[in-house]
């Protein structure tokens, strides 16, 4: 029973009472702010209508373009109230002089919490349903339309008011909150987004089809757009939606505790202390992941410049959450040593999460070479048009002159004219001498790491063009890894190498080399390009 | 009753023991003045008193009820602020209203007649008022609960002369109708004079003195001496600030007058002498709780002399 009143604030006994205080609380927080509700009603019941009208002329206003205008307001109501509700009513807990005020009075903390649900709740409920009326009215008068999405408006009100007032109660201040809400919403999708960048694969078998309803579960601020989406698609809006509700309702229980045991005197960006370095370093890992995935290739100087760029970002986010979370701008260096540690934290994690010694650039860690295959393919560019189009192989071919038999594929130049590009076809190349490899090796990675490479591009060069890439097999003990490499420069490598491979590797050899060469376009590990 | 029983409150954030083992207790009808520099643990004592922080340890209880979330117990209290809560744009009337809504026992009749007896127009905007008069509206509606404890963070601090004896009048009156108990912090010991019947010292989160106005005075005095020898100690009577100008001899001394005067004559007997002239002449209470600060190692003499704690 001790528990139960610590926790609630209240005995079973005293329920009516409590309750009774409850809905005078709701009262006031209504009447408290009516600015608020003045809002939201001129927002739903004005502005929308007024824009749908003036959208709407010279328009025929049938059922469909009614019911995707709701539904877009439905998923702007719910942003809209979900955020700005909690922020409002719930903004007295960051502040010391507006906290005391009302933690004086003979209310419990959770009769303001309940209560102020119950007002925040019933202003948007009311200004929504007028809407709805509104929205009948100028909409033909089809009531059963503008009402269609009701049930989603509320749904959708309570899973965003659920997570804002999460972040509110989780935190000292409202920039704070702003990061706690962005780290709770973004922790799934980047979770999601960088394992499809890291492991490379998007089809119907992936890892997206696979997780991202699971994951997008857990991002609330998704839920109005996903209500959208299914608007759009005319699709049934699935189960995600009473799931995320769900998690609203458990948001919102730990949301009671939380303020119920919060320390009055807080004046830390952070409501509970220990805390604050969950949030610093969890957000700043949703950075490094981002910035790594975002930011790896070729374009930006290879594996080093994704180590640079990150570096960076993560940088910059840790400044900025020092000021923010200490709510000084002094302290923006502080714990500078945490930095550092972090860094060979996300480097481990990193490794794991995508493989050691192939990611890390070779100025970090050498590589061990033993064997280099060298695809080497010839293009030619041409202004010639082709003389059909593949439908099912999607290329186009030429049947007469000198490319006849070939297969093209097609961009544009800088003055927008078609450019034809013919596969002369692939020629495959081993390179195992030691020093034939090492100096191979060497010209990869320093062709990788030179940021003019983007500039070098011979796609609208008219002519013949030889494109060569190369694959990269480094055969530690127990593991081989691939690692699909451009390079420029094969002069003086290769044409030694022909001999060598026509010589001393078997034709199983380069069979289960070209294997692995096609296991590598559906298995490609693009980070460290 | 208010019974504060060993509270403690340790402010995590600053790593600073705000309150360390205070007890204490507020009698009934009394009028209780809380003394302290800043930074004593006093605002914290009262916001812990009015249910606002959670103490770390300790019990505070009001009529036998503990305070913190707790309804009945809150319902007994009205709490003044140092720093005065409204929204922007609020007017003293708004203020009231909200006030109402949230206690049951809010008297909008009496809000009124306090609002008039302080000259204050309910209809202006709270942030169109001085300070003055936004320490007044604070009383005026704190008054109108008809709360049976008031604490009073520093409420009279800070106003011209004026308007202080003006709200001082108007509250002491007020509260003398009602039979309220009051527990009031300052940094000004002469207004407490005037107005408390015990006063209550915290220094650095403890408790240095808690007595009756009345016995306070009487058991420290300042002392002024003659002797009709020379290099005469009275070391042995445990002298304040002890000075000598020719022969005349001035200290500060706990104890009672009469007492203390025997034995100056037996220090006096003591060294061949006698006391041809002495005087105990009363203080003031800042220049007690000086000596009470002094004597009792909490701070250093100079720091008084500074000014520094008080």
């Amino acid at each position: 029973m001790e528990n139960i009143k610590k926790i609630t604030g209240f005995l079973p006994e005293n329920a009516v009472e409590y309750a009774r205080k409850t809905f005078k609380i709701a009262v006031f927080g209504v009447k408290n702010n009516f600015v608020l509700a003045g809002i939201l009603l001129i927002g739903f019941c004005v502005i929308a209508p007024a824009v749908f009208v003036t959208n709407s002329v010279n328009r025929n206003i049938d059922g469909e373009y009614l019911r995707n205008v709701m539904g877009i307001y439905t998923m702007i109501a719910g942003y809209v109230g979900g955020l700005l509700i909690p922020a409002v009513m719930f903004g007295y807990v960051h502040k010391r002089r507006d906290r005391d005020f009302y933690h004086s009075m003979p209310v419990k903390r959770g009769q303001y919490f309940i209560g102020y649900f119950g007002a925040g709740f019933a202003m948007y409920a009311v200004s929504y349903l007028l809407m709805c009326v509104v929205m009948a009215l100028f909409g033909g008068g089809r009531i059963d339309v503008a009402f269609d999405y009701v049930l989603y408006a509320l749904v959708l009100y309570i899973i965003i008011y659920a997570t804002a007032t999460f972040s509110i109660m989780f935190s000292g201040s409202m920039l704070s909150s702003i990061v706690t809400l962005a780290f709770l919403n973004a922790f799934p999708v980047t979770v999601l987004y960088c394992s499809i960048y890291m492991t490379g694969t998007v089809n119907a078998d992936s890892y997206y089809t696979l997780l991202a309803p699971y994951l997008y579960i857990f991002t609330p601020l998704s839920s109005g757009y996903s209500f959208y989406a299914s608007v759009v698609s005319q699709a049934p809006y699935g189960w995600t939606i009473w799931v995320q509700l769900g998690i609203a309702v458990v948001e919102l229980v730990l949301s009671f505790i939380m303020y119920n045991l919060r320390r009055g005197e807080t004046t830390m960006a952070v409501a509970f202390p220990k805390t604050r370095y969950v949030l610093q370093y969890g957000t700043m890992f949703l950075v490094a992941l981002l910035t790594t995935s975002m930011f790896s290739g070729w374009w930006v100087g290879g594996s080093t410049g994704t180590i640079v760029w990150t570096a960076i970002f993560v940088f910059v986010a840790f400044v900025l959450l020092n000021m923010i979370l200490e709510q000084n701008f002094r302290a923006a260096f502080h714990r500078i040593r945490h930095l550092f540690i972090f860094a060979g934290a996300y480097a481990v994690v990193l490794a794991l999460i995508i493989g050691v010694v192939s990611s890390l650039p070779y100025w970090v860690v050498p590589i061990r070479t033993d064997a280099i295959l060298i695809r080497h393919q010839c293009f030619v560019n041409t202004y010639d048009e082709p003389d059909g189009f593949d439908e099912e192989r999607r290329w186009w071919y030429y049947t007469e002159g000198e490319y006849a038999g070939m297969y093209a594929n097609w961009f544009t130049d800088q003055n927008g004219n078609a450019i034809y590009s013919i596969d002369f076809g692939t020629d495959w190349f081993m390179v195992t001498d030691p020093e034939q490899v090492a100096e191979l090796t060497k010209r990869i990675y320093d062709y990788e790491n030179d940021p003019s490479y983007m500039y070098r591009s011979r796609y609208n060069v008219i002519g013949e063009y030889y494109y060569t890439s190369l694959t990269l097999y480094t055969l530690k003990p127990g593991e081989e890894i691939t690692k699909g490499m451009y390079i420029d420069d094969i002069q003086g490598i290769a044409a030694q190498e022909y001999s060598l491979y026509l010589g001393d590797i078997s034709p199983e050899e380069v069979e289960g080399f070209k294997q692995g060469m096609d296991l590598m376009k559906t298995d490609w590990r693009p980070t460290f390009y | 009753m208010i019974e504060i029983n060993e509270l403690s409150k340790f402010y995590t954030e600053s790593g600073v023991l705000s309150l360390d083992s205070v007890t204490l207790e507020i009698p009934e009808k009394s009028i209780v003045g809380l003394i302290g520099t800043n930074g004593a643990g006093k605002s914290t004592l009262l916001r812990i008193a009015a249910g606002i922080y959670r103490q770390d340890s300790g019990t505070v209880l009001i009529d036998g009820e503990p305070v913190y979330e707790n309804n009945a117990a809150k319902s007994k209290i009205a709490y003044i602020s140092d720093e005065q809560y409204y929204q922007p744009g609020m007017t003293m009337k708004r203020m009231a209203m909200i006030h109402a809504a949230l206690r049951e026992d809010f008297s909008i009749k009496k809000f009124y007649r306090l609002a008039e007896r302080f000259g204050l127009d309910v209809n202006r905007r709270l942030s169109g008022f001085s300070k003055g008069m936004r320490r007044q509206s604070d009383i005026a509606i704190a008054l109108s609960y008809g709360a049976k404890y008031l604490l009073c963070d520093e409420t009279f601090d800070g106003l011209d002369p004026l308007t202080r004896e003006k709200t001082k009048r108007i509250f002491i009156e007020e509260i003398m109708d009602n039979d309220a108990t009051i527990l009031m912090s300052s940094h000004n010991l002469r207004e407490m004079e005037d107005i408390c019947d015990r006063i209550v010292l915290i220094h650095k989160g403890q408790l240095v003195i808690s007595a009756n106005v009345d016995d306070m005075r009487g058991q420290v005095s300042k002392y002024q001496v003659v002797f009709s020898g020379s290099n005469i100690s009275v070391a042995s009577l445990n002298p304040s600030r002890l000075t000598v100008s020719g022969k005349m001899m001035t200290f500060i001394a706990s104890g009672d007058p009469q007492e203390m005067e025997k034995k100056l004559s037996e220090i006096a007997a003591g060294a061949n002498s006698t006391v041809v002239y002495c005087e105990a002449v009363p203080l003031t209470l800042e220049e007690i709780f000086s000596y009470k600060l002094e004597s009792s190692g909490l701070v250093e003499s100079d720091e008084m002399a500074n000014g520094e704690v008080m």
